[in-house]
């Protein structure tokens, strides 16, 4: 190997405007110039790489320059020859014009159930009105031409049989809260029940408390902190991964519906705890699902707050009609100030909820706990040791995994208070 | 705006016919589509086009003042203001908090505090790809090496919507001379370009999500609540999703511009079939490394100055490469294990006496086996959020065999298969299917197309993921 290597750049003529069309070829590559270019040892006789280098000798390229060459205005010309230099030919502009249209325009008939969908899920406006007349038509010309088989066929080989269906059924169990005790008939309000404190629910290593994560995209890493935070403990089990689903939320059912999900993993999973998050994406006017006959204003009017806080409590309930205790991680300050006051007021009608339902949801105030010196959004916090995290993503809304380990500690904290989890250790040693 | 929506696909069948309209006047179509991939950046944030509005500004100022220079000082002088300015725009955006935070994390240490406080800066989409090419055209010009153009064919450069976010990184000899004559409308590679754009779409929407959310996101999650199997299968999932990912971008990136009459270089050549880590370096993200080669290699002194040097420098320059991808140790650990391959890889050619061994078939199955699996561990640092999770993925390996192993599905399995198999292709066959697709009527190229995109819809996740490579 030679130890001689040639000078950094070899000097080439500077490439001018008027030299577009056939550039000066690069230099060989600078021998042992890493990372990429580096000489090649001698060949084996015999050898592929033997054989490739009779090859450049023979028609006097290099590999790499023939790789070049077929790079912009290095080698040759593109605009000179009418073929490709592996001998395809090649095509006029029109060409390429014509059969990105047309594919466009068939892909859009064999998509059209999708692409309603799709339409379907937007928010109210304009477009969401053409484009749902629009795929609309596109759905009934596909179905005709039986043009949406393709795609079915696809989907049912996936198991993905009911992937453009519009869903919009909300399933909601009878509510477990009980009415405010109103006036008795002598006019005197009823004394409130007051619960003899139950005993604590207690695990062991044998009987692990099973816990499961669902919810938008604001769950997914709190999710994996938690996830990670409970094989820690020896009687936490987490079940069903992370079910983290981006832009979903509890006033789109069409987009994802929550309430079937919830109820279709809790009967799988028996989980003894749920840690839920929604909202982020609910502060929008718009609903799908509504009972029939019933109609909602603007959001956080009377009549949304009304219909709101039915689907907060009815994912709460579908938990703990189970069995299952939530665990609600409310939603966070952000770096927008008009959004923190909407979460502030989707948090609220959360917390009310949860206090209608003691010992069986568990509220975590994120808001707090992610708010700055100056009690607003912060990215970054200091831990125990004075270091700064960061615990907020760069978009000013979702948190970092620092930030998810903040949150995990807390559930933590509160699964620890709920449930008994460490009397087994009491028997274990005795 | 992102390639695979259908906001793009509106924006580019509005641009496409508008570009070859205007065309035969280039010097009308350099506004337009100047206009165009300003309209495509500002999609993001439109605050993002005054930076660069400002970072095309700046360095042509200066590339014009360095080929003016008349004196070596005063051309290395400006250069270094150049310099300054690129890296000091980048270092505000992608690095400062990293540096700060690191800086008074480590001065509590020693019970200092320092006087910066952290700052909440949103990192402008593209500027380290972007600031890379400016800085190949103040550098070229400085070399001698390229004559600067006029401020409108830098902007087009700088700007041009297909490589603008996510590369690849094209120097300026490469597209600038292409920005000033006309392209021929008779001669456009559309099968390699429709290829190009329908692989892409697949590796990206099929490949790499799918991969992402059954296996890779689950495990680099928690690895401890995982087994041994799941971590080694995740780790090359991950392997997968990023290629996927990454050369699914940069070629739909190559193919718009095909199909805009321009030619791009090409970015990735089968990484995973390379035989050694200088090998795989020579067919992984192309562009970037032999930039890093040119621009931060060389200067340093490459291989010029002697063993140790050479091994300094390798390791310096895959460290930088490592800082490039994200502001944090565990990317700069991600380069140094590269840079440590890199440097060992020398030593052991350039020990006395080393005789290359027969190039025999099991040597390359070995070499092949071997370079791919170091890729990997490396990969476990550049896809962990800290070190702890990348330590509990290594040591996860050897712990927890026998356990259940429910995330290795047939399905993951084969999209693993797929994305390393795609590798081991004969070089023909892609060109054997472009050429065929060439010899189709118009209309046989538009339902072959449109089922490829049906495919990749049904079968890719709802939504669409960013891809990896933006947030670089």
């Amino acid at each position: 190997m030679s130890s001689q290597n040639p000078p950094d750049l070899p000097k080439l003529p500077p490439v001018r405007e008027s030299a577009e069309q056939v550039l000066p070829p690069l230099p060989d590559d600078p021998a042992p110039e890493e990372p990429g270019v580096a000489p090649e040892p001698e060949p084996e006789p015999g050898s592929a790489a033997a054989r490739a280098e009779a090859r450049r000798r023979t028609t006097g390229h290099r590999p790499s320059e023939r790789r070049l060459a077929s790079t912009p205005g290095i080698g040759t010309s593109d605009q000179r020859s009418s073929s490709t230099e592996d001998g395809r030919r090649l095509s006029t502009a029109g060409h390429g014009l014509i059969v990105a249209v047309l594919a466009l325009v068939f892909s859009s008939l064999l998509l059209a159930p999708g692409m309603h969908k799709s339409a379907f899920n937007g928010q109210p406006s304009t477009k969401r009105d053409v484009s749902l007349a629009l795929t609309g038509g596109l759905t009934h010309v596909s179905h005709a031409l039986l043009l949406d088989r393709p795609r079915a066929l696809v989907q049912d080989a996936m198991g993905r049989q009911h992937a453009d269906r519009i869903d919009v059924a909300i399933v909601v169990p009878p509510s477990t809260v009980t009415p405010k005790p109103g006036p008795t008939p002598s006019g005197k309000p009823a004394k409130p029940v007051v619960p003899k404190p139950a005993a604590k629910q207690a695990f062991t290593p044998k009987k692990k408390l099973r816990l499961w994560i669902a919810g938008d995209s604001l769950v997914i890493v709190p999710g994996y902190s938690i996830v990670r935070a409970a094989g820690g403990s020896p009687v936490i089990q987490s079940v069903g991964g992370v079910d983290g689903h981006v832009a979903t939320g509890l006033t789109r059912p069409d987009v994802f519906n929550w309430f079937e999900e919830l109820s279709t993993q809790v009967n799988r999973l028996h989980p003894n705890v749920v840690v839920m998050n929604f909202g982020a994406n609910d502060d929008h006017d718009y609903m799908t699902g509504l009972p029939p006959g019933t109609s909602i204003g603007p959001f956080l009017s009377t009549s949304w707050i009304k219909e709101y806080r039915r689907r907060v409590g009815a994912v709460m309930d579908i938990v703990n009609h189970a069995g299952g205790v939530v665990v609600w991680i409310g939603l966070p300050v952000t770096r927008s100030p008009a959004e923190t006051q909407e979460f502030d007021r989707i948090n609220a009608i959360v917390l009310g909820e949860a206090k209608a339902r003691p010992g069986k949801v568990i509220f975590i105030d994120t808001y707090t706990m992610f708010a700055g010196d100056n009690g607003g959004y912060s990215e970054y916090l200091q831990n125990d040791k004075g270091d700064s995290i960061k615990v907020r993503a760069g978009d000013g809304v979702h948190f970092e995994p620092a930030g998810g380990d903040l949150i995990a500690r807390q559930v933590l904290k509160q699964l620890n208070e709920q449930f008994d989890l460490t009397s087994w250790r009491k028997h274990t040693s005795a | 705006m992102l390639f695979p929506t259908s906001t793009f696909a509106i924006f580019f069948l509005i641009v496409l016919p508008l570009s070859w309209l205007t065309m035969p006047k280039v010097h009308r179509w350099r506004p337009f589509i100047l206009v165009a991939s300003y309209v495509f950046y500002s999609w993001w944030d439109w605050r993002f086009i005054f930076l660069l509005a400002g970072c095309t500004l700046w360095n042509q100022l200066l590339a014009v003042r360095i080929h003016r220079a008349t004196t070596q000082a005063q051309r290395k002088l400006l250069l270094t203001v150049a310099l300054i300015g690129d890296l000091g725009v980048l270092g505000y955006f992608k690095y400062y908090d990293f540096f700060i935070s690191s800086s008074q994390n480590m001065a509590t240490i020693v019970g200092l505090q320092l006087p910066f406080s952290l700052r909440t800066i949103i990192l402008p989409v593209g500027i380290s790809f972007y600031t890379f090419m400016a800085i190949s055209y103040v550098v070229d010009t400085y070399r001698g090496d390229f004559v600067p153009t006029t401020l409108e064919k830098f902007a087009v450069y700088l700007s041009f919507f297909p490589h603008l976010v996510a590369g690849p990184i094209v120097r300026p000899g490469e597209l600038i001379p292409q920005l000033s004559v006309p392209r021929n409308p008779r001669r456009v590679d559309t099968s390699r370009a429709f290829y190009l754009i329908a692989t892409g779409l697949f590796k990206k929407v099929v490949i790499a999500n799918y991969l992402a959310s059954h296996i890779v996101d689950q495990v680099f999650g928690a690895p401890t609540q995982h087994s041994s199997l799941e971590i080694l299968i995740g780790i090359y999932a991950y392997a997968v999703q990023i290629y996927a990912d990454f050369s699914g971008y940069t070629d739909i990136a190559i193919g718009l511009a095909l199909l805009l009459g321009f030619t791009f270089p090409r970015n990735f050549d089968s990484p995973y079939a390379a035989l050694s880590l200088q090998d795989f370096w020579r067919r992984w993200h192309m562009t970037l490394s032999r930039w890093l080669r040119d621009y931060v290699y060389i200067p340093l002194g490459g291989n010029r100055k002697g063993t140790i040097i050479t091994y300094r420098n390798l390791m310096l320059t895959m460290l930088i490469g490592g800082l490039w991808h994200g502001a944090g140790w565990t990317f700069v650990v991600w380069g140094g294990i590269h840079g440590t391959g890199l440097a060992f890889e020398h030593w052991r050619r350039d020990r006395p006496g080393y005789v290359e061994p027969p190039d025999t078939r099991r040597r390359r199955i070995t070499s092949r086996l071997i370079t791919f699996n170091v890729v990997c561990v490396a990969w476990v640092f550049f896809r962990a959020d800290s070190f702890p999770r990348a330590w509990e993925m290594l040591t996860g390996l050897f712990t927890g065999w026998g356990q259940a192993s429910p995330l290795v599905t047939g399905s993951v399995l084969l999209a693993i298969a797929v994305g390393i198999g795609s590798q081991y292709l004969p070089a023909r066959f892609p060109t054997r299917l472009m050429e065929r697709f060439g010899r189709l009527p118009v209309v046989g190229q538009a339902i072959v197309l449109a089922f490829a995109l049906m495919l990749t819809n049904t079968m890719g996740p709802e939504g669409v993921a960013p891809f990896i490579y933006f947030r670089f």
